[in-house]
């Protein structure tokens, strides 16, 4: 059995080499290197941009002036500009951005913000705050709230932005590399007539199924590899990133196998897989703004992969994530073997 | 003409049996369902809190002004909430009745800072003298979902060109291309044969979609336009996927490559800064995307619309030529 298992892989490993697989894999991960290493900014503020108009005079204007220098300090998407016309004109060219006029009424200053018009009233509400409370923080002194931070165990740094980008890689190429490419495997040796042969011989359906997943566990880790060592170098822990790849690469090459099964031909299974690619690229948005969590963003797998890979390539001590996710992927993994092997004899006794 | 014609029936009537064109149809229209769905909770996204529950109905009320709040029972529940993946910031007070902000220590910035403020604005025994105001431009449709239906065009315009290619794929393992070459047929009627379906059905589904989506107040002219030439980008997917692709599986791999510059598009107009978008010029999914999304923000004009059209229908035309050897040689 393993035998024939060993046979079936190096086939398999023929089979994707002569048709540029590996060649495709490494090549698109290494566009990613260049992309991260010398395109995409080392810090780009996901902030919305702050034009504002400054306009009072009264006896609080050095404490406002201070703190405006100081934010503009902090944040490079901030902005003084010298009309309310420039304000708009700024916020309209860009949508992730609010504008500010500081004026005096009633002998007081009075703060008016200038929003898009589809901000909800709690961000809102805490835009206010955060202004009011800078003001106090200036005129009254700061008061600290006590916090205690679960993970004291180590110093967590900031992951520059352009890094925050290999977790998506990780997960929508290394890993779901054997999603899309699983499916052309299996279609193809079907139209050839040699999974018909195959069926002849001693060999059964799960090692047929195992070589196939084999194939994608070993482009997901080259891919992987190919990507992390010139972009984190040797700071990663190998060990957790290449389990995570490999786990995470057999469940989507698993997942990928019971979507085929149920079309005839890769026309039909395309517009499946592009459209689960899509639904699959949605907790994106979670993974850059993490309180944005809703339920359904949950469920969808690659929601837990994100953060786990992020937690593997840049650890803050959140363990927990990491090992749900490996069990996660682990019990999808021999469940959905179980499931594609009964899906297939399926398959083949009915053509 | 005649020939175009019989090529494009032919290629109807395989699709239709093959329940290809069916599937392409109803994808799109189940992918903007959902995403109808995921809008409202986008736009109303805002911090989450995880409070113990004695803290008293007031502080939750308060709470309540500037995001969600989940109640627990005790703080080992609260800490178990606070360790998951999302960022959660964690509300308590202690033994002597002091507010006490518990966080696991990689939560965004805001996360981490506003709960502080919040309680101090609670806690703080004087006011500020500073009066607040707020109005705005006007701009009520949400970015998410202009984003998210642009994004859903061009995968619907891609879609098309993945299944043009897949079919061509198809022929030439069938020979139907071989025989087709010893026809009087001309290579140019055989590509606009093969395009109709890749241009006709993006037309219908993108009007499909925005009305689900409810972006329905757009220049529906502006659209027919910039859908019409975006759909030479899904004629041209189709025939590099079809020509470049000896068997299904490179046509996979090929889908593969293709679909990175569609992502890099978006997420280049999205994400890069206005002097490194010059950097992503060179893909016409970019000014598609450009166009599309203008259009729904009600900010382009016709000769805008001129220029993204020039570039888009520019670069496929170069593409075409690039690969205008491949292409050949792939269909003999």
């Amino acid at each position: 059995m393993l035998q024939r298992y060993v046979g079936l892989v190096i086939k398999d490993i023929l089979t994707a080499f002569r048709n540029y697989f590996f060649v495709v894999v490494v090549g698109v991960a290494l566009l990613f290197v260049g992309l991260t290493n010398f395109l995409i900014p080392e810090e780009l503020s996901l902030k919305p941009s702050v034009y504002y108009l400054m306009e009072y005079d009264g006896e609080m204007k050095p404490i406002i002036d201070q703190m405006l220098e100081e934010t503009k300090r902090k944040h490079s998407n901030v902005y003084g500009v010298g009309s309310i016309e420039e304000i708009e004109s700024g916020m309209e060219k860009n949508f992730n951005s609010l504008g500010m006029v500081i004026r005096e009424m009633n002998k007081k200053p009075h703060i008016t913000f200038i929003l898009q018009g589809h901000e909800n009233e709690k961000v809102t509400n805490a835009l206010i705050l955060s202004m009011k409370d800078d003001l106090r923080n200036k005129l009254q002194g700061s008061m600290e709230v006590k916090t205690i931070f679960l993970n004291q165990e180590k110093e967590i740094e900031k992951i520059p932005f352009r890094h925050t980008m290999i977790p998506i890689f990780i997960v929508m190429e290394s890993i779901l590399l054997g999603f899309f490419l699983i499916a052309a495997l299996i279609f193809m040796e079907k139209d050839e007539g040699t999974l018909r042969a195959y069926l002849v011989s001693p060999g059964t359906i799960l090692e047929y199924l195992a070589s196939k997943i084999t194939l994608m566990l070993l482009m997901g880790c080259i891919s992987a590899v190919v990507l992390v060592v010139p972009t984190l170098g040797p700071s990663v822990s190998y060990f957790w990133t290449l389990l995570f790849v490999a786990l995470g690469s057999i469940a989507a090459a698993i997942l990928g196998l019971l979507i085929a099964s149920f079309f005839d031909n890769i026309s039909q299974a395309s517009v499946w897989i592009i459209v689960i690619a899509i639904l699959l690229s949605l907790p994106f948005m979670s993974y850059y703004f993490p309180s944005f969590a809703p339920t359904f963003v949950k469920m969808i797998p690659t929601y837990p992969l994100l953060f786990a890979a992020r937690e593997i390539l840049f650890p803050t001590g959140s363990t927990g994530i990491v090992y749900t996710t490996l069990l996660g992927l682990a019990i999808f993994s021999i469940l959905g073997y179980m499931g594609a092997v009964a899906a297939y004899r399926f398959s083949i006794r009915r053509d | 003409m005649r020939r175009i014609w019989a090529i494009f029936r032919r290629d109807l009537s395989s699709s239709f049996r093959e329940f290809i064109l069916l599937y392409m149809m109803v994808a799109p229209i189940i992918l903007a369902l959902i995403f109808r769905f995921f809008v409202p909770s986008a736009n109303s996204a805002a911090l989450q809190f995880a409070v113990d529950g004695r803290i008293g109905s007031d502080v939750i009320g308060r709470l309540e002004q500037y995001g969600s709040v989940e109640i627990y029972r005790d703080r080992a529940e609260l800490e178990k909430r606070v360790r998951g993946a999302d960022d959660i910031a964690g509300i308590t007070k202690d033994g002597s009745g002091n507010f006490q902000i518990i966080l696991e220590g990689n939560e965004a910035h805001d996360t981490k800072v506003i709960p502080q403020k919040i309680i101090r604005d609670m806690i703080s025994p004087q006011n500020i003298d500073v009066d607040f105001s707020v109005r705005d431009l006007g701009y009520t449709r949400s970015p998410v979902a202009r984003i998210g239906a642009a994004t859903l065009i061009l995968t619907v315009l891609i879609l098309a060109g993945a299944v043009i290619g897949f079919n061509m794929i198809e022929e030439k393992d069938g020979h139907t291309l071989n025989a087709l070459n010893v026809t009087p047929m001309r290579r140019f009627e055989f590509i606009i044969g093969k395009s109709i379906i890749g241009m006709l059905l993006p037309l219908a589904m993108v009007y499909l979609i925005l009305w689900i989506l409810d972006i329905w107040y757009i220049n529906k002219g502006m659209i027919f336009v910039m859908t019409l030439v975006s759909s030479s980008i899904t004629v041209i997917t189709g025939f590099l996927i079809g020509a470049m692709s000896s068997n299904q599986i490179a046509g996979i791999a090929n889908m593969k490559i293709l679909l990175l510059p569609l992502g890099a598009s978006v997420i280049g107009a999205l994400m890069l800064p206005p002097d490194k978008q010059v950097f992503v010029y060179w893909i016409p999914t970019y000014w598609s995307f450009l166009g599309f999304d203008g259009i729904m923000k009600n900010s382009l004009t016709w000769g805008q619309i001129g220029v993204y059209a020039a570039w888009i229908l520019g670069l496929t035309c170069i593409m075409f030529l690039l690969f205008r050897g491949r292409m050949k040689k792939g269909f003999v």
